[in-house]
């Protein structure tokens, strides 16, 4: 089955996955959850539209760049108390990652995969990685982003991100039937916020077998 | 997507603008470099801010933060007696889950469109006798579903411009939430930064002679910084959540581009008064991708004796602008236009003399993406 990359790449990101209230985690690579709503929104879908088509696709990610773990602590002045019945000031202490950068691939249908790397290039609602002041840079729109390949293969063979070679072996997580439990696959239109379970296989890819990067079509335009 | 883009250059000189829970200034790592950061929400509550205090916007463009819904729909129903008015008013709010407490704040903050709250006052009065009955509070209040449905659909928005640009969240009625229009990056230095200290000592002015020390000290961190800071106004979006009124969809997003330009958050500028104005503001008009530039900076950029680091920052901005274009093609159409009060050379990027003629370009652009 074909395959669709994206890059997640910016200065901040975030990838929640279990987190309420005013301590936001960051799980270390993008989410199902995110990922499928980065699409939706790359698509123009409302949050009350139903998304199965695209939690349906199989999602890989590949680490090209760990970033680092940081906070953003925050403030809000009169938020209304969880009992409705006083105002307060409240704190947050956001977390996310600092200068990440992913590769991430979606497996499935060749007409669904081809329709979101149209919307990637033309978003109907502005695209973030993981909350709305997170913005990617550059974008993740690749222009040769579509690939014959299934999933594995594609992130295997599509070049570093970075320039050169990676300087250490690389994460690569696979959905798959069994693994790592994370719980971030959408089982309801977005309003809902209803996440079912989804198991993840992590391997390490060696640095050696990946191509140099930047992506050819990067590179052949710069002068 | 129809967007706006704006790109802002600014160099302040040291200060402490947005700080954390230990007073440190925010940073994030950045191609592998600390950097000086200002934070998304810290910028937006200064253009809100300046869309009430300049003022940018009139209040019945503008939502409010309040509590008080009763004495506001009270005035605005002042013409009717009170006996009658109040009790109408009480079952209205109750029906719609905004319980009103004793001393008659409603148990929410709520924000709300100027307009809404007229609008809202204007419904009770249609439904006055249908509201007459007894005040029983929140749950047990009995107003027909007719009613109620009708004070409801006057809760739209409002046509408030900063509702349409932020947004609103009201986790117990998600169905009146608006999802915000605009987006504002984190400001990130183009350079790398270093913590800086300053230690002070403060002297207490009734000491003796005989007694030198000082009567506190500490130290405060700061940094100086050239910023990156983006935004992008998705127009589509401003002109849904404005319902269709384009001549407001581009009074706003002409207000929100002056405020976000020429704004920036106050902290501890009483002991740093870093009031520096951009040195280089850029728009992008068009439909298509949005582009935010930081990767311009991802290499920090290094300072030279011989050239100055925003100059150097402008030049590094342009050529990613360009080599974008080429990868990734222009929007279409496509508006473009900057002020640069820098020495760098900005390529074939249009360049204006002043800000009432790059408003002019703006104004024009938005005009034909939204057919104004």
């Amino acid at each position: 089955m074909p395959t669709l990359l994206l890059r997640l790449q910016g200065p901040l990101q975030s990838w929640g996955t279990r987190s309420r209230f005013d301590y936001r985690d960051t799980w270390p690579y993008p989410t199902k959850s995110g990922v499928v709503g980065l699409l939706a929104a790359a698509l123009g879908r409302d949050r009350t539209e139903d998304i199965s088509d695209l939690a349906a696709l199989r999602l890989g990610v590949r680490v090209d760049r760990r970033g680092v773990l940081k906070v953003d602590y925050q403030t809000a002045q009169s938020v209304v108390a969880a009992d409705l019945k006083r105002l307060r000031d409240v704190q947050s202490w956001r977390y996310f990652l600092s200068d990440a950068a992913f590769l991430v691939g979606l497996e499935g249908d060749r007409f669904l995969l081809q329709s979101l790397h149209r919307a990637l290039l033309n978003p109907r609602f502005p695209l973030y990685l993981g909350r709305k002041g997170y913005l990617p840079s550059p974008p993740p729109y690749l222009p040769d982003g579509l690939r014959d390949e299934p999933l594995e293969e594609a992130l295997r063979r599509y070049p570093y991100l970075g320039k050169g070679e990676p300087r250490e072996d690389l994460l690569l997580a696979l959905e798959a039937p069994q693994g790592r439990l994370v719980y971030d696959q959408p089982v309801a239109p977005f309003s809902q916020r209803r996440f079912g379970a989804r198991y993840v296989l992590e391997k390490v890819l060696p640095k050696e077998e990946i191509p140099k990067g930047p992506p050819v079509w990067e590179e052949a335009h710069v002068d | 997507m129809k967007l706006l883009e704006v790109h802002v250059l600014q160099t302040v000189v040291p200060s402490n603008l947005n700080r954390d829970d230990t007073g440190s200034p925010k940073d994030a790592l950045f191609g592998g470099f600390r950097r000086a950061r200002i934070s998304s929400q810290a910028q937006k509550r200064a253009v809100r801010v300046a869309f009430r205090d300049w003022p940018l916007l009139e209040p019945s463009e503008r939502a409010v933060r309040t509590k008080r819904l009763l004495e506001a729909l009270l005035t605005r129903l002042s013409d009717l007696p009170e006996d009658r008015a109040r009790p109408a008013i009480e079952n209205a709010l109750n029906s719609l889950g905004f319980g009103v407490k004793e001393g008659g704040a409603s148990e929410y903050l709520l924000f709300l469109g100027n307009r809404e709250l007229d609008r809202l006052a204007e419904a009770i009065r249609a439904n006055l006798e249908a509201l007459s009955g007894e005040v029983k509070g929140k749950k047990k209040t009995d107003v027909s579903p007719e009613v109620k449905k009708a004070l409801e659909k006057v809760l739209d928005g409002g046509k408030a411009v900063d509702l349409a640009l932020f947004g609103r969240m009201l986790a117990d009625r998600p169905e009146l939430g608006v999802d915000a229009a605009a987006q504002v990056a984190h400001a990130l230095s183009t350079h790398k930064v270093d913590r800086e200290f300053d230690f002070y000592t403060a002297v207490d002015d009734l000491n003796p002679k005989e007694e030198t020390g000082a009567g506190m000290m500490g130290d405060v961190e700061f940094y100086s910084a050239t910023l990156y800071r983006y935004a992008v106004v998705d127009l589509q979006t401003l002109l849904e959540n404005l319902q269709g009124d384009k001549e407001l969809a581009l009074k706003g997003a002409l207000a929100f581009f002056a405020a976000f330009a020429s704004t920036l958050p106050s902290g501890k500028q009483n002991s740093f008064a870093a009031h520096n104005p951009p040195l280089f503001v850029a728009f992008r008009a068009g439909e298509g991708l949005p582009r935010n530039l930081a990767t311009a900076f991802e290499r920090p950029i290094r300072p030279r004796e011989d050239r100055a680091l925003s100059a150097l920052s402008v030049e590094a901005l342009v050529r990613e602008w360009e080599r974008f274009d080429r990868a990734f093609g222009p929007l279409q159409p496509e508006w473009k236009g900057a002020i640069n009060l820098t020495e760098a050379e900005t390529g074939t990027l249009p360049l204006v003399e002043d800000w009432p003629t790059l408003r002019g370009r703006i104004e024009e652009a938005i005009k034909k993406l939204l057919e104004v």
